[in-house]
């Protein structure tokens, strides 16, 4: 058995934390441009339900909200930031050190066992490759540690002004239920989804069941309820990203400190922010 | 187009997209309103064909609002891009560290091996 020590630094337990946190807004962020996506669909065809008789279906008329140029521009963008986040958790995690000390106990199994004899004859004892693995593995996480003390801080500290672009312009996509973006997008997709419905029970009312008016009736505070949990889902998304570009300000402002208690309460309010909406995102219907 | 006199497009498009869209908004609430008050068929089909051209008024001004911000999400992925080029070097060199002891290891069990053959070889 060799003997391995541990020495992760602060700044890389700080970037593994926030990773995961930065990783679960990136998903939130994405899923919010699928819900206004898929309701903006929903009341496409809530349209075309209740105009069939008169207009039938024209094929071309179903579109998406968002351009595919712009949106294209927003999946790269999201998948940059999972990769930037996978990549900062690689790098920083343990992954690096566990494959050092598998290598080196390997090292280590090799020189213990030599097959020919001529070869045993002069292989050094036990208890010396034992102290040769462990001072190798010792040097190992040193260089481990030293390359990645001296190029995360300068990563992070390049990325911070893009970061917080990123998050500002996503953000400002999500927008204002009665101003701009995803939030008044939603908000007038309901909007239609209501009013189509209410069109289509009082054209169909005369050769409906009272069962099934009621059914249909059941329908207008159910949607009335999506669009109120739907915009609060996409209000909770905007804090997300202002928490993570903060959280990750913050890591690289203090790469060079033992202790950050400021990451810390930043960072637990992005993983708060990240454990709500992805149950949420979840539990919400899709088309 | 602005619907508010004090905005010029020119000016400051920002301020006059808002201003168009703040108009087509009300109108939208106000069609709304209209709509749930409305007696007759006759009466909700006009509104709902009114309400329905805003909506689609409204979507392409927010269609336009986030085109807008499309050049800088691109530069933004850019700036990404670089610092995962340069994640994925660091994480080259770390893995490049434990790389080489496992190349000793081989190195290792190569001669043994090489060493094992000869002897059998040529009873050394």
């Amino acid at each position: 058995m060799f003997v391995v020590g541990c020495s992760v630094s602060p700044l890389t337990k700080r970037a593994v934390t926030f990773s995961t946190a930065a990783t679960a807004a990136a998903t939130d962020t994405a899923n919010a441009y699928q819900m206004v996506e898929d309701t903006y669909y929903q009341a496409q065809v809530a349209s075309l339900v209740v105009s069939f008789d008169e207009n039938g279906f024209d094929p071309n008329s179903i579109k998406a909200f968002m351009p595919e140029k712009d949106m294209e521009a927003r999946t790269e963008v999201i998948e940059g930031l999972h990769e930037y986040a996978e990549l900062l958790a690689e790098v920083s995690g343990d992954a690096p050190v566990t494959a050092l000390n598998t290598q080196t106990q390997a090292l280590g199994t090799a020189l213990q066992n030599f097959s020919t004899d001529n070869l045993k004859s002069w292989a050094p004892p036990a208890a010396d490759v034992n102290l040769a693995v462990t001072a190798l593995n010792g040097l190992g996480r040193i260089l481990i540690e030293r390359k990645r003390s001296r190029a995360l801080p300068g990563i992070l500290d390049q990325m911070k002004k893009p970061i917080e672009d990123i998050c500002a312009l996503l953000q400002e996509d999500i927008g204002d239920p009665r101003k701009s973006g995803l939030r008044n997008q939603l908000k007038n997709s309901y909007a239609e989804l209501i009013r189509k419905q209410q069109q289509y029970i009082h054209k169909n009312e005369a050769s409906m069941s009272a069962a099934d008016k009621r059914a249909e009736i059941e329908k207008l505070p159910k949607l009335a309820a999506s669009q109120a949990q739907g915009d609060r889902v996409l209000a909770k998304t905007q804090r997300e990203l202002a928490d993570m570009a903060k959280a990750h300000t913050a890591l690289a402002e203090t790469a060079h400190q033992k202790e950050s208690p400021t990451f810390r309460v930043l960072v637990a309010q992005l993983a708060r922010d990240g454990e709500q909406l992805n149950d949420v995102y979840r539990s919400l219907p899709t088309k | 187009m602005s619907d508010d006199p004090n905005v010029d497009p020119q000016a400051d498009p920002k301020a006059a997209w808002q201003a168009a869209h703040d108009a087509l908004q009300a109108l939208s609430d106000d069609l709304k309103d209209a709509y749930d008050q409305a007696k007759t068929q006759e009466q909700r089909d006009i509104l709902d064909d009114i309400a329905t051209a805003v909506d689609d008024a409204l979507t392409t001004l927010n269609q336009e609002d986030m085109a807008s911000r499309t050049v800088d999400i691109q530069a933004a992925a850019s700036d990404l891009k670089d610092a995962v080029d340069k994640l994925t070097k660091l994480k080259g060199q770390l893995d490049a560290i434990a790389g080489a002891f496992a190349k000793a290891a081989q190195v290792i069990g190569s001669i043994d091996k090489a060493v094992s053959t000869l002897s059998s070889f040529i009873k050394i």
